[in-house]
Parts: structure tokens; sequence; C-alpha cells
């Protein structure tokens, strides 16, 4: 089912959120993580069992991803949720040995068995394509086919991963032959800053869409947590790709699996999505540009203004949604790659025309995280394959 | 009278000078291969490199015995090991389009200074790419599907050729092609020993032989597309005249040219076999042989 994935939260609220989103099309489904839903219910969060028949009422599709690469990583310890899955045997936890990869594999596919979710194989995040990790991830993706020959198989990489040129290449080469008949992939970051996309390593993320340009003309490829910067990903080939309404669910936070030294109340920022400027802004620019010009604000929005969050929620999907529909439909990736050019066109003339009436609310800053870093990598990866 | 054609033998290959690194002398080296394989008559047949062939007879029928010298050094001995393996998987297939293994690889000396093996002794040439034959879409297509077949039996096996060049495709009298030289020769090669330096020839090397890459089965694909290339149009697809780096750059950066763009009368199909073999990345290629094979069985030229 191609289309927009919600990644999990804690928020209260979360499935009657996503069913929602899902029976108004604004999402096709959901990745149920491991670290935000427990096996089994606790207070305010529904068993993973309730949240999957849930999501099926609506005809969602559910995913569940171990991460097992975020429980990897160091300082990863937000796991009262993670525990109760019983993921790793008695060699240990990691995938760095024959016997873990056996164990964990058969017990992650297990859950997922039980969960009727496709059988997703755990990995590592690897920020090299060289490194003995990665021989560990393609053990570990080997042990995986080997157990069940149509698993689906992950690949996490920083973009130092994504950046290694040949050596990448070689790496995806070797996975290729594993004939996944899915591929979820994820850029790891190693910290994010705010909650724009930071897509200023343009060398590795023309790596990535190299990559998803490759998986794919083979299989299904999903682009996790990257919202619009996603619509790259489409671009390239990839036919699903991760979103949701909080930073952790846009874009990948190491910080996310980590638990808070100061859980105090916390008040998130609002934003209003713009769908014609695949950007989201925050709230009192998009008053500003309300007050500017209505129309205009209209039309650059995709409706009318959201009167709350659970409404920008929604809005907010169906404007990614759109997008990756209309993308979607085109045939060819020359043709998709020209689509989503004519888009950041269009949004360069709405950024420039706003950075020139309203200065002091959209600002060269906004255009350039949301509109020149995208198309530079656009651009780049468009080039070096011709289209 | 063996001492003495030993000796020629491996003056005229030029290793001559790295026998006094063995521990046993060359001449001690032929003697217990002999011996140990069973073969007589043998007369040699090809000198290179680190690897001597000799042709002989074992029950009446001729064989061809290769002798390779090892270095000494734990880099050797990985080498061996790997060889061993292989060897022993390869003996198992019988393929009409890969060469036949009739022995285990046999260690000669107590910490080996050679390994020695037999295989079937091929009537025919080796691939003579320029002259040898008229190149039309039909004998390219027999080259592809043979050596397709030859090689799916590799990669079932997990082994990779890792040097397919028309120096190991011989082309029998009655018309078949045949893949000599399979994987393990690759291990004990004097340029894989170093750890440094990947097997290939110049030509028909993959970017996956590139120093610092690793080739796999997608890689012995990329080598058979180059032979189809050059078959049908006369040039390689990445030119490798000139400076080694500078053809290592071009093998990592530079995609080949699609082939009906020298050729534009070579068939659809076909064409389309030749330039998916040689994407430049692994991952666009036919991943394995057995993936090539059932597209070449699909097309047109295939069903004929």
């Amino acid at each position: 089912m191609p289309g927009v994935l919600i990644h999990d939260g804690r928020r209260t609220g979360h499935l009657g959120w996503c069913e929602r989103a899902i029976a108004s099309g604004a999402a096709n489904g959901v990745f149920m993580s491991a670290f935000s839903t427990p096996r089994v219910a606790v207070p305010r969060s529904p068993s993973a069992d309730l949240f999957a028949d849930g999501i099926r009422a609506v005809n969602g599709e559910v995913i569940f991803d171990a991460e097992s690469h975020a429980k990897l990583l160091s300082g990863s310890n937000k796991t009262e949720h993670y525990d109760t899955w019983e993921l790793w045997g008695p060699a240990g936890e990691g995938l760095d040995s024959p016997n873990r990869q056996l164990q964990h594999l058969e017990r992650v596919f297990q859950r997922q068995a039980g969960l009727g979710a496709p059988r997703l194989a755990p990995t590592i995040a690897l920020d090299s394509p060289g490194s003995i990790e990665a021989g560990y991830a393609l053990q570990t993706a080997a042990v995986a086919r080997g157990l069940f020959g149509e698993a689906w198989q992950t690949i996490v990489g920083s973009r130092t991963f994504w950046r290694s040129g040949f050596l990448l290449d070689e790496h995806i080469g070797k996975l290729v032959a594993l004939e996944s008949p899915v591929w979820v992939v994820t850029v790891s970051n190693e910290m994010v800053m705010g909650p724009a996309p930071d897509l200023v390593d343009t060398d590795a993320f023309s790596g990535l869409l190299r990559s998803i340009h490759s998986l794919s003309e083979r299989s299904r490829v999903i682009l996790t947590r990257s919202d619009f910067s996603g619509l790259l990903g489409v671009a390239a080939g990839a036919d699903s790709i991760g979103a949701g309404w909080d930073r952790a669910m846009r874009t990948f936070d190491p910080l996310s699996f980590h638990r808070a030294s100061d859980a105090g109340i916390r008040i998130p920022a609002s934003y209003v999505t713009q769908g014609a400027m695949l950007a989201v802004l925050r709230r009192d620019t998009a008053d500003a540009i309300e007050r500017l010009d209505p129309a205009l604000a209209a039309r650059l929005r995709g409706g009318s203004m959201p009167p709350s969050e659970g409404a920008e929620r929604e809005h907010h999907l169906a404007s990614l949604s759109g997008k990756l529909r209309d993308l979607s439909s085109l045939s060819t990736r020359g043709d998709k790659v020209q689509s989503l050019r004519d888009s950041y066109t269009a949004a360069a003339y709405a950024f420039d025309d706003l950075i020139a009436r309203i200065p002091g609310s959209v600002r060269g800053a906004d255009k350039k995280t949301w509109h020149d870093q995208q198309l530079a990598v656009l651009e780049s990866y468009a080039s070096a394959e011709g289209l | 009278m063996r001492r003495s054609r030993l000796r020629q033998h491996l003056i005229y290959g030029e290793v001559d000078k790295r026998v006094g690194k063995q521990e046993m002398t060359p001449d001690e080296i032929y003697e217990e291969a002999v011996a140990a394989t069973g073969v007589t008559d043998v007369t040699p047949l090809r000198p290179g490199g680190q690897k001597l062939v000799f042709r002989g007879l074992l029950a009446g029928n001729p064989v061809v015995l290769k002798i390779v010298l090892l270095d000494p050094g734990p880099v050797a001995q990985n080498a061996l090991i790997r060889a061993h393996r292989e060897v022993e998987l390869l003996a198992a297939v019988d393929s009409p389009h890969l060469v036949s293994v009739l022995s285990d690889a046999i260690d000669i000396g107590d910490e080996p200074s050679a390994v020695v093996w037999l295989e079937e002794h091929l009537d025919g040439n080796d691939l003579a790419l320029r002259n040898s034959m008229e190149w039309t879409d039909v004998n390219v297509f027999r080259l592809m599907h043979d050596l397709a077949l030859g090689l799916a039996q590799c990669h079932g096996l997990a082994v990779v050729h890792r040097d397919l060049s028309p120096g190991n495709v011989r082309h029998t009298a009655e018309g078949r092609f045949v893949i000599m030289d399979p994987g393990f020769a690759r291990h004990l090669d004097q340029t894989a020993l170093t750890g440094i330096h990947q097997p290939g020839t110049s030509g028909f090397r993959s970017p996956e032989h590139v120093p610092g890459g690793s080739p796999t089965a997608a890689s012995d694909v990329f080598g058979l597309g180059i032979l189809a290339f050059f078959c049908r149009t006369g040039q390689f697809p990445i030119d490798p005249d000139g400076d080694p780096a500078a053809y290592d750059f071009r093998l990592r950066s530079q995609q080949a040219p699609a082939v009906r763009a020298l050729k534009p009368d070579v068939d659809g199909e076909l064409a389309q076999a030749i330039d998916r073999c040689l994407q430049r990345q692994p991952a666009r290629r036919f991943f394995d042989a057995n993936e090539l094979l059932t597209y070449l069985d699909q097309t047109a030229l295939g069903r004929a």
C-alpha cells in the first residue's frame, strides 16, 4: 500500500489520530515501534494487538519495527515499552555474532507474526559500508532471509554512510542480492537541532537517492522518518514515506530514544503546513501570510487555516499524501523528478515573494531549509542519473 | 627429462626468480605433483605467472594439471583454505559450460609450497575476440547464454570467478563456450596474495575490481557484459588504455555507453541484457548469472 505511513509515538490519543488520518485518506498505515507501543497494555497505552486491530479496522497497513538500530545506539535507555517485547536471546544484545543475530531475528519475527505484521528484519545503524558493523548488517540480513525468504529488510545509515560513494554502491549491491521484496531505509542523525529538515549534506542525500533508485528497480522502498524530504525519495523510486506530527516522527532523532533528564511540561511549538511550498512554517508566520493576502495564504496552505493542532495534524498529512499521490501517479523517474522540480520552482517563487513582502516573517533561512537544500539534492541526483 | 621440461617451462613463464622463495625446489614440487595426481606423459601447456599448466594423461584420458606456487605467510595460507573449499565445491559440478575439476586440491610440501589439481582437457581455443568468428547477435547471445550457464553453477555455490576474460573462455571445436579457471584459482594468484590488488584482466575488470572493492557475483555479470559488448562492437565499454589509476577511476565513475550507441542494429533484447550487465552500480545489474539466464531465456533469441 504505497503512501504515507505514520510513525509511532507516545502521545495520548495516538491510535485515534492514526485511525482518523487513515480513514480520511491522509495516511495509509502505521509503523509500530517497540519503543512506543508496549506488547502488553499499560495505562494510557493500548497493547500492540489492540493498536494493530484498530489500524486494520480502517484498512491501514501495520508494520512492526523493532528499531534495534536505535536500541543499539549508545545512550538509548527509554526502554520501558521496548523491554516488554523480550527481543534478545541468551547470547545478549547486539548483532555481532551468529548466535545473537539468530536469536534476535527469531524473536522479532515471532512477535511480528503474532501481530500479523510483515517480517521486517532489524539491523544496526552504519557509519561506513566498509566497516566491521556493515559486515554484521549483511550477515544479519542474510540470516533473516534464511529464516524467512520473503523477509523485509532494513538499511539504516548516517550521512557519512550515505556519502560513501562506490563503497555504498557495493554495499547496496550485496544487499540487493538478498532479493528482499521491501526495503525500509532510514537516515540516522547524530543530532537534530530543530523541527526543520537538515539536508545541507547534498552528497549524502544524493547517495541516498541513488541507493533508493537502485533498490526500487526490483523492490518496494519505504523511506522512514522523512516527511516532506521523503518526496525526494519518491522521485527516486520509493513508494512510501514515514511521517507524523512530532519531530521524532518526521526525522530520526536519537534523543527520542533517550529518557529525558528533565521531563517537565513541554508545549510543542505550533506550525502550519504550507503545502504549495512543501514547507512547514510557524503559526505566527502563517498568520502573517493570512493577514497579507488571505487568498494567497489559502492557496499556499492548500485549504483553510487549521483552527487547531488536531486539524493541523490532518492538514499536514493530507498535504503530504496529496503530493505523494501526484508523484506516484507518474510512470517514469524522469517525470517524477520534473514534477518535483516544478513544485520547487513554484515554491521558490512563493518564498521570494513572501520574503520581499513580509521579510520579518518569512526569511531567507526558511527558503534555504525548505527549498534550496532540497532542490540541490534533487538536482545532484538528477544530474548523475541524466534525468 | 621431466626436470628439464619443467625448468624450461618455469623460465619461459618468468617465475624462476620466485622459485627461491619456496621451501621445495621447482623440480621437487613438480615431481611430487605428478606423483600425487598420478598423471603421465606430462607436457607444458601454458606458462604464466605463478600458475603452471601442463597437459597429461590420467588413465589414458587427457587432463590438465595445474600447479600454483605459494609464497610463505598467512595471506597465502588463508587463500589456500579458500581454494580448497572452492575446489571441493566445484568438483561436484557437472556443466558443459564450466571446466570440470577432476581432483581435490592437493597440497605439496609439509608447509605447502604449492597446490595442485586436475581439470578436464578442453579442445578448441581460448576466445579470440577479434578474428575467430563473426560476432552476430546470435553468436553473442550464445556466448552470453553459455557463460551464464557455467557461471550460474559457480554462483549457486557462492563462488565468484573474478576474472572473466578471453583467456579464460574456451570455444570448443563443437561450438560450446566453456569457462575456465573458476574462482579458486583467483585466490591463489599472486595479485590476490598481496591483499591489496584485485585479480582481473585489464579491460575486463568491474568497478568492484578496483583496489578497495570486493568482487561479487554481480562483478562476474559485469565481466560477461564486457565480453559481449567487446564481441559485438569491437570496443571496450570502459577504455582500459593509459594509466591504470585513470582506468580504475573510469571504472568507478563512468557509466558504459549503451551498446546500441555504437551498434544501432543490435537486437533490442540483447542490447538490454548487455547494458544491464554493464551498469556501473552492482545493484542495477543482474545480481547473478541465474538472473541473467532467466532474462536471456525469455528473449526472442532465447526462445528461438
